[in-house]
């Protein structure tokens, strides 16, 4: 009897640290959404909140304008080495799946607008770059929402990445840079079809 | 089986403790030390706590609690670039000239630490200025 609670115990230990160190993977899609009483957050699950951010022209947008479309949502900084890392994978992403229905999103975190595009412009890098208004390293939680409430803690690391399925449901999020982005060609172009049919 | 429950159980404590570790680099990972020079002028010298990693090319953005009482010299809030990597070893950031003034009030320095590899954040540090009968 001491012998299987020892083993049990041990079993359980392994379990705990095994899910401490699993890296983030891509799930199946889940087949029975209920948009209804999805929560909104930065959770996977949840309903992406509506933000306000900026065009290179000034024009103002929203996450709700892209509705009816998959969003590769990307917070970033060229100050951040992990963030500047992982952009060629990206762009190497961006141009393998050239889809319409498929929008790359990126924002910059806690640096200014002008600081960022220059850094992209420089590599020559053709991501579509958005201004989240950050307005300096000094403003922590820079964003705000349709209402004007602060986007929260979620946001404070970067890089930070979310897919967001046609109905604005966040269906990736990935914490931290990856390096092998480009594997994940097929799995994003497979929401657009996964999403359709829930997609009123 | 005893031994396999032992080393297991040695297993758990060192990522508890290097866990520990982390938090502790987490709760402060930027060493400020503030000195008088001399009667006008205060030294800060920045260090990173137990190898953390704050990045140098975000640069530290160091603003006044509170403006009123200070003139400062540079002219806060003022942001300090070093280059590219991370701090390894102690910097002077800032050598203000403060005017004759008797209160003291605080500094808040706001930096890029990383936690890991794979991410970084801001974060910020507020500290008094020592009374300068401590010359």
């Amino acid at each position: 009897m001491i012998r299987l609670h020892t083993c049990t115990l041990i079993i359980v230990i392994f379990m705990l640290t095994a899910c401490s160190v699993t890296p983030t993977v891509w799930q199946p899609y889940p087949k029975k959404l209920d948009y209804d009483t999805a929560k909104t957050g930065w959770k996977k699950g949840n309903l992406a909140p509506d933000f306000k951010f900026k065009t290179v022209d000034s024009n103002e947008k929203r996450l709700s304008d892209y509705e009816g479309k998959i969003v590769f949502l990307h917070f970033w900084g060229s100050w951040c080495k992990p963030c500047r890392r992982e952009i060629p994978q990206i762009e190497s992403l961006y141009k393998q799946i050239d889809n319409p229905d498929i929008e790359f999103i990126l924002l910059n975190m806690n640096e200014e607008f002008e600081t960022s595009m220059a850094w992209m412009k420089k590599r020559g890098f053709d991501l579509p770059i958005f201004n989240s208004m950050s307005g300096g390293q000094s403003d922590k939680t820079p964003m705000t929402d349709v209402s004007g409430n602060r986007i929260p803690y979620a946001l404070e690391y970067v890089p930070k990445t979310f897919v967001i399925d046609r109905n604005g449901l966040i269906v990736f999020r990935q914490d931290g840079s990856k390096t092998n982005w480009t594997s994940y060609v097929e799995v994003i172009k497979n929401v657009i079809t996964e999403s359709e049919h829930q997609y009123p | 089986m005893l031994k396999l429950l032992t080393l297991t159980l040695l297993v758990t404590t060192l990522n508890q403790s290097v866990l520990a570790e982390m938090q502790n680099i987490e709760k402060e990972p930027l060493l400020v030390k503030t000195k008088w020079l001399n009667y006008d002028k205060l030294q800060l010298k920045l260090q990173a706590s137990n190898q953390a990693k704050i990045s140098l090319e975000s640069g530290f953005l160091i603003e006044a609690l509170d403006k009123s009482e200070i003139i400062w010299s540079p002219v806060l809030p003022h942001k300090f670039k070093f280059g590219k990597g991370y701090l390894m070893s102690e910097k002077v950031i800032l050598e203000a000239k403060l005017p004759d003034n008797p209160y003291n009030t605080g500094l808040r320095i706001t930096y890029g630490y990383c936690p890991s590899e794979d991410m970084c954040k801001y974060q910020s540090v507020d500290l008094l200025i020592p009374p300068k009968q401590e010359i």
